[in-house]
């Protein structure tokens, strides 16, 4: 099988269910963006190496309201990886296994009620003035 | 009398097309009973397997709409439709996913059953008596379940791992290392561990649990695949102090 | 071309075929052993059988009483030395299957557990829920995988059996997958290739069971034994012919006609629904005929009821009979009794060999459903031919094994032979003429046999059907097969698999016409009574000159005396 074919049946949907297949595809995805996203953080954090009032002008830049809003899609990115995480660090163990449908929706709402939790918190820091 | 539309995937890698057929049905209809009456009456040149037409022999799945099914167990009736064409509802057939097209709806199945048989699927004793081997009632359902699979494939055709990596073991042959070794008559635990317990065996699997929708007759294949995890994971723990490769003392 | 040698050939893995490859591997780790088969080995048919295996494993139990069971069962047409022999074997192999990881039920202290069958004067069917033979065959292909002198040859359709100076010369083939012609060459050939049930139209075969051993055996000039007698299952689900296992009555189940009776207790007092297979499918289609049944728009049936069963039994000791209606007609057995009706099931007939399995060609050998020996005479007991597939495929193992022990060389082959039958392989069914097809013929050859050659018999019909399938056996010439890619070419399959259907059919309705007696699952209107004076022998058919002729030869009697067979 070549890279190309392996690559394409594993983005495959078709058919999935979505607290199966399509719940493992996002897994994956959502891995990537946060592996990806550590980078940037690490680029973020660089810049405390040109000095305090450089860094002081870059956080007045990523604490403007388009910024805070890629973070809030960014929480909801690491919420979702999270919440499904713990189901499936569970899974793994052997618990919960013949529950799959009902644990996958459990854990979705408690990640959906932690990142509206955070975003409400972040929006109102952010946004109200602080 | 209602009809359906069978839109089949015909040919082989080099030449293929879809191709259109008219099926009456009546209540209880199945799939296998609409490809039977396409190859007798319609077209004698298509090619499908099937065998037993009760869902026990493992002959007749294929990619329903994009799901694999046993065709023989699956009533027209319950499939949703993938579109329809002049009124008529379309139920789209392909050959399983993930395995070698050999032609039409047949595919290759020795890899499917090279797998199986590496992880040494069969009861292993030091020794055995000349009377019956005991087994309680509860020690039998530890592993019942799992004896149930008829090796249809559909769970390595529903595994987005076994399609894109041809490596993997697959459910079919990890839940059946487990069963084995879920079974009291058993004394082989370690030997299968230690083929199982590798990076194309049970460590690839990430639940992403369509084997288990897949499978027509409730084994579970998810399942037994994270308990077997549990064992490879305190097998391995053990084998970083004995050191050695086969698992054995 | 591809050549495969070996010492024993076995054709047809099911049961019993497997059960000769181990056996044959146990007895001498040398041999070398080739297993071929039309289909996976575990698609066989055996893996539908469900309901359990005789055995005696128990106190109350005896081997007299098991083998008078039989042998009273089989109307008195088994060949007793052969029933003793297969009583006594019968208890090992029920341990093997245990040893090799069957995962048989279990009573509550671990020790095997067994359930009333039909017939058996003595709960002695050993079984797995009720998926008997398909836990019997997996464990069977289990255990041929831990030796490593078997070699598997699977979806290979055998055409012919060649005999060369009155010895076992080999097997033709094609390779389904890629169309190539095969040879298989030998020192011993098993046939284990199963019955003949679709033959009918209403049945519980699997689609692959189409007699095409006992064919290649009648063209290769082996005799075929007592075909005539064809088993019809009571209850065979309506309309698919799914079997419901003889087990759910053994369980407590009932069979109601329209009124809600439990009919059979008119027709055998004793054991009402437990009675043997013949009486009750016979009993249900006089219920039929007096219009006690019910109609529907697929025929007459009658009612399997479990409800009374509960919901637990019957998720527990009958769980595959539950997902079966649930899937197939959408009933739950707990609330809604299965409609059934009897289905072609079993053919007690075969190619005749010995206790030993040896047929009367040198180092050919045949055991289960394909052979005759014959165990079961005119009327098989439910669970005997899981166990005659265990016994007699272990016994034709062992004797093959010691057999090829003594032949130095495997025999050359008779190149002749091999080059015509490739010729007519890929010659003869391309040509294109007339406008017949595989489908259609077989419908008829069905459709024929289910009327005329059913339970109920009688001259006028079978000499119809005599003549209906010598039509069709003419009209065979004027199919062709249409799909020239040969990669797995079903409709090529298809076709060998009418011709030899056409041709044991013929075997099956002559013996009908010449047995003027009824006896076991052979049942007469013209001739109802059994005559023990006349026709306790057993029928013996072999094709010369292109000609059927029918002998007889006595059954063997030890210390069974013929008595009326009442229930």
């Amino acid at each position: 099988m070549g890279l190309k074919e392996a690559f394409k049946n594993w983005l495959d949907y078709r058919g999935r269910h979505i607290h199966g297949g399509i719940a493992y595809l996002f897994h994956r995805l959502t891995g990537l963006i946060i592996l990806l996203y550590l980078y940037v953080h690490f680029g973020a954090l660089s810049q405390l190496l040109n000095g305090g009032e450089s860094y002081k002008n870059f956080l007045a830049t990523v604490e403007s309201p388009p910024f805070v809003a890629l973070d809030i899609l960014l929480f909801f990115v690491i919420f979702y990886h999270g919440a499904n995480g713990i189901r499936l660090v569970f899974n793994e163990f052997g618990i919960g296994t013949k529950k799959n449908k009902l644990f996958f929706w459990v854990m979705m709402a408690l990640g959906l009620i932690g990142w509206l939790l955070l975003t409400y918190l972040v929006a109102t820091k952010f946004i109200g003035g602080g | 009398m209602d009809k359906v539309i069978f839109r089949i995937k015909r040919g082989n890698t080099e030449k293929w097309e879809y191709r259109d057929y008219e099926v009456p049905i009546e209540k209880g209809t199945t799939i296998l009973d609409g490809l039977y009456y396409i190859r007798d009456n319609i077209d004698h040149t298509l090619s499908f397997r099937a065998s037993c037409r009760m869902e026990v022999c493992g002959s007749c799945a294929m990619m329903v709409n994009n799901f694999p099914r046993t065709t023989c167990s699956t009533q027209i009736a319950n499939v949703k439709s993938d579109g329809t064409k002049n009124g008529l509802k379309v139920i789209k057939l392909e050959p399983l996913s993930g395995y070698p097209w050999i032609r039409d709806l047949v595919v290759d199945f020795d890899d499917f059953f090279k797998k199986h048989e590496s992880i040494k699927p069969y009861i292993i004793r030091k020794e055995t008596p000349e009377g019956q081997l005991l087994q309680s009632p509860e020690q039998l359902a530890k592993y019942k379940q799992l004896t149930l699979c008829i090796k249809c494939g559909a769970c390595v055709a529903a595994c987005p791992i076994s399609n894109s990596d041809p490596l993997y073991l697959g459910p079919a042959a990890l839940a059946a290392a487990y069963r084995f070794n879920a079974d009291n008559r058993d004394e082989g635990k370690n030997k299968r561990l230690a083929i199982v317990s590798d990076p194309e065996g049970c460590w690839r699997c990430h639940f992403s649990a369509e084997c288990s929708e897949a499978c027509p007759k409730d084994v579970d294949p998810a399942s037994a695949i994270q308990k077997l995890k549990v064992q490879a994971a305190v097998f391995e723990f053990k084998r970083i102090f004995t050191g050695r490769k086969d698992g054995e003392k | 071309m591809e050549i495969h040698k070996a010492d024993i050939i076995i054709l047809g893995a099911g049961l019993a075929g497997l059960r000769a490859a181990i056996s044959a591997a146990e007895t001498d780790k040398n041999v070398k052993i080739a297993v071929v088969s039309k289909v996976f080995f575990l698609r066989s048919h055996s893996t539908a059988a469900e309901g359990g295996t005789a055995a005696v494993l128990y106190e109350g139990d005896s081997y007299d009483l098991h083998a008078y069971d039989t042998i009273k069962g089989s109307d008195y047409l088994a060949d007793q030395d052969a029933v003793e022999t297969f009583v006594r074997t019968m208890p090992k192999e029920i341990l093997d299957l245990d040893h090799w990881g069957c995962p048989w039920s279990r009573l509550p202290d671990g020790r095997i557990a067994q359930r009333p069958f039909g017939g058996h004067s003595f709960p002695r069917a050993t079984y797995a829920a009720d998926r008997t033979g398909f836990h019997a065959l997996h464990t069977l292909y289990e255990r041929m995988l831990t030796y490593d002198n078997i070699e598997r040859f699977q979806e290979y359709f055998v055409t012919s059996i060649l005999v060369d100076n009155g010895t076992f010369n080999g097997l033709t083939a094609m390779n389904m997958k890629n169309g190539e012609y095969v040879i298989f060459q030998g020192k011993a050939l098993i046939i284990a290739s199963g019955g003949l049930g679709r033959l009918y139209s209403f049945t519980t075969y699997s689609h692959t069971v189409t007699g095409d051993g006992a064919a290649m055996a009648l063209r290769a000039g082996l005799p075929l034994e007592d075909m005539e007698f064809i088993q019809f299952h009571p209850t065979g689900l309506v309309p698919s012919g799914i079997l419901i296992t003889e087990g759910a009555r053994g369980e407590g189940g009932y069979l109601l006609n329209k009124d809600g009776e439990r009919f059979m207790k008119k027709y055998a007092p004793q054991k009402i629904e437990l009675a043997p297979r013949d009486v009750v499918s016979r009993s249900i289609m006089w219920e039929i005929q007096d219009g006690k049944g019910y109609s529907g728009p697929w025929g007459p049936y009658v009612y399997l009821d479990l409800r009374h069963l509960g919901d637990e039994k019957i998720k527990e000791r009958l769980p595959a009979i539950r997902d079966i209606a649930l899937k197939f007609n959408n009933i739950d057995p707990k609330d809604e009794p299965i409609p059934v009706r009897p289905a072609a099931h079993y053919t007690m007939g075969g190619i005749q060999v010995g206790n030993d399995t040896m047929s009367p060609i040198k180092g050919i050998f045949a055991a289960g459903e394909a052979s005759c020996v014959s165990i079961h005479g005119a009327n098989r007991l439910g669970s005997n031919s899981t166990a005659e597939c265990l016994v007699f495929g272990d016994i034709s193992g062992r004797n093959a094994t010691l057999y090829v022990q003594k032949v130095s060389n495997i025999p050359e082959l008779n190149n002749e032979k091999v080059k015509e039958e490739e010729n007519w392989l890929y010659k003869e069914p391309f040509k294109e003429r007339g406008s017949e097809s595989v489908a259609s013929l077989r419908r008829e050859l069905q459709n024929t046999m289910q009327e005329k050659v059913g339970i109920f018999r009688n001259e006028k019909d079978l000499m119809d059907a005599l003549k209906v399938i010598k039509n069709l056996q003419d009209r065979f010439n004027n199919v062709y097969v249409e799909d020239k890619n040969m990669y797995y070419n079903t409709n090529l399959m298809t076709y060998f698999e009418l011709r030899n259907l056409l041709e044991v059919a013929e075997v099956v309705v002559l013996g009908a016409i010449a047995r003027k007696e009824s006896r076991g699952a052979h049942y007469r209107t013209d001739y109802p009574k059994r005559d023990d004076v006349n026709w306790m022998k057993h029928t013996i058919a072999v094709k010369r000159n292109g000609k059927i002729e029918l002998s007889y030869i006595p059954v063997r009697v030890t210390k069974w005396q013929p008595e009326e067979r009442k229930y």
